[in-house]
């Protein structure tokens, strides 16, 4: 374990790792799906509603203006933790997808046009491959598609052939959350600009697990859920260079994203309002700024080398079966903290389904890429996902209960 | 440890009625028919389990019946029982036998009589204990009504 990391102090503060499943403790490894939550940022929720709830913005009382101040710092940390100083690139959004469609609304439809390009890759969440499938269509562009490798990393040689001047965006996510692949974005983002496009990163499973810095990576924009890095469900992340954001269309129109109405016609408020409509989530964007407070004080360079840890320990375990395949890239250094695995014989719902029955939380499905799925032969696959408060004897009772799983099936086959 | 190996196994045991182990290892009723008559397709947008069934019917009466079901064992297992429950009878009863097994899989009031006219394929109420997994227990019913469905409409 890395010296800046004690998980055992980091369980006590996460109320949930306490309970039991079946009888026996909770192993939870389904952090792609969402995270743990800690002390802090549930009491952070109790605390404004019972302190400081009202209504943000405009208004002239003492709550009002404490719970706008409180919103508005929120917005900053968060600012600050992706690396930029400008808080109001930051758009509160209900979660990544809803971050993706905001650009795919505000910024697409006005900059994709007739003979355009979009480029995203085949490890894509269903949320940044559906959305730009409709751009596509509705705008009359070519939706490309970057091919995987065998090692399930992108194959950049078909990359670099479809990162041409008729680009207009490249989508892709930063980190896959069926492989664990990372893929070299900062590579993409210079390709991308050489041409004039702009470069969208889904950064779900990313800016929860390691150090991301939009200055340093020079993306364009860059989605995250909030739900996924220890803070509450119902609040995300949309970060755009403010000379883009000055340039796009509002998203939804409504109260708060206006600055003059008229019977006839309204002006926008300033960026990030203007994307901003309606009486926004404060108790959980707040709760978010926690979440990040908890993950600053862990430092996220020491949140990625104990899940390579745990990666690295998971991976050696699971080299001892041999009816299983597992995917995504071996080498650490792309490998975020995923193990997806598929047996021939048992089904990962089986699989899923009686882990549970130790206890053991995981994921079974396609996990939101079916035409990932389609392009590696199967339906479904089991994954193991990681994060900081897991602890290298639950990967034990994870390959221990999966051996006695595959054993049990095998047995039964006579 | 132990204690917890003994649960587990106990789970196991609880979860995958020997009957329903049997028949997603070798599952009756999937050889191709030389004749089809009707063909019915089911999948589940959750998971991507899919059910195809072919019927061949000769003189009112369903006489072969091709199963194929991709997915977890609860799937495959229910698909061949299924097939088995609705083999040589008429499609009308086979609709009201898999009507049946629909309501003893939801936990609404099955008669014994009933219950009786589904055979082996009672096995599968032991998926109960599990409400997540009844949805794979009753894909192949809405293959088979898919496929029903063409003889009599």
């Amino acid at each position: 374990m890395p010296v800046g990391l004690d998980v055992n102090t980091i369980r006590k503060d996460f109320p949930i790792l306490n309970r039991k499943v079946n009888g026996i403790e909770l192993a939870y490894l389904d952090n792609a799906a969402t995270s743990q939550k800690p002390t802090s940022v549930i009491k952070s929720l109790v605390e404004y509603y019972e302190n400081y709830n009202s209504n943000v913005h405009r208004g002239v009382h003492t709550l009002s203006m404490e719970a706008t101040e409180l919103y508005e710092a929120a917005r900053a940390k968060v600012a600050n933790f992706i690396g930029v100083t400008d808080p109001n690139t930051i758009i509160w959004t209900r979660n990544t997808t809803e971050a993706i469609n905001l650009v795919a609304y505000s910024w697409a439809y006005e900059n994709i046009l007739p003979g355009d390009a979009i480029v995203v890759s085949q490890m894509e969440h269903h949320s940044n491959l559906v959305t730009w499938q409709l751009v596509a269509n509705r705008q009359k562009a070519d939706l490309r598609i970057i091919p995987l490798t065998k090692q399930g990393t992108l194959d950049m040689s078909v990359c670099n052939e479809y990162i041409d001047d008729k680009v207009k965006l490249v989508s892709i996510c930063h980190a896959s959350n069926s492989l664990g692949t990372i893929n070299p974005v900062k590579e993409i983002i210079v390709k991308a600009h050489n041409v004039g496009a702009k470069v969208l990163l889904d950064g779900a499973q990313s800016v929860p697990h390691m150090p991301v810095n939009v200055v340093d990576l020079d993306c364009d924009f860059l989605a995250f859920s909030g739900h996924k890095m220890l803070g509450p469900m119902g609040i995300g992340v949309l970060y755009a260079k403010r000379e883009i954001l000055e340039t796009m269309e509002p998203f939804l129109r409504g109260g708060d994203m206006v600055l003059e109405v008229w019977n006839d016609k309204a002006t926008w408020n300033e960026v990030p309002h203007k994307f901003e409509a309606g009486t926004p989530n404060v108790a959980d964007a707040i709760a978010l700024g926690a979440a990040v407070d908890y993950l600053n004080r862990i430092g996220m360079s020491n949140v990625r080398s104990h899940e390579i840890e745990l990666t690295k320990y998971g991976l050696e375990q699971f080299k001892q079966f041999e009816e299983l395949d597992i995917y995504g890239p071996m080498d650490l250094k792309i490998r975020g903290g995923v193990i997806s695995f598929h047996s021939e014989t048992v089904h990962p719902h089986d699989i899923g389904t009686l882990l549970d029955r130790a206890g053991i939380a995981i994921r079974t499905g396609h996990h939101c890429t079916m035409p990932l799925m389609r392009s590696l032969g199967i339906s479904a696959t089991a994954r193991a996902s990681f994060y900081i408060y897991n602890t290298e004897q639950e990967i034990d009772r994870l390959v221990d209960t999966t051996k006695q799983i595959l054993e049990y099936f095998s047995n039964g086959k006579k | 440890m132990e204690k917890n190996k003994s649960q587990n196994n106990n789970s196991k045991r609880e979860l995958y009625h020997e009957e329903i182990l049997k028949h997603a290892k070798i599952p009756n009723y999937n050889d191709k028919l030389e004749h089809v008559d009707a063909t019915g397709y089911a999948v589940n947008q959750f998971c991507g389990d899919e059910v195809k069934v072919d019927l061949s019917i000769n003189n009112g009466i369903i006489t072969d019946i091709c199963v194929d079901s991709l997915g977890c064992s609860i799937n495959v297992a229910s698909s061949s029982l299924i097939a088995g429950t609705i083999n040589n009878v008429k499609p009308e009863k086979a609709v009201s036998l898999i009507n049946i097994y629909r309501k003893l899989m939801q936990d609404t009031y099955v008669s014994t009589y009933d219950k009786n006219l589904l055979g082996s394929l009672t096995v599968m109420e032991s998926v109960k204990k599990f409400p997540i997994r009844i949805k794979c227990a009753l894909l192949a019913t809405q293959a088979i009504d898919d496929a029903i469905l063409q003889i009599t409409a």
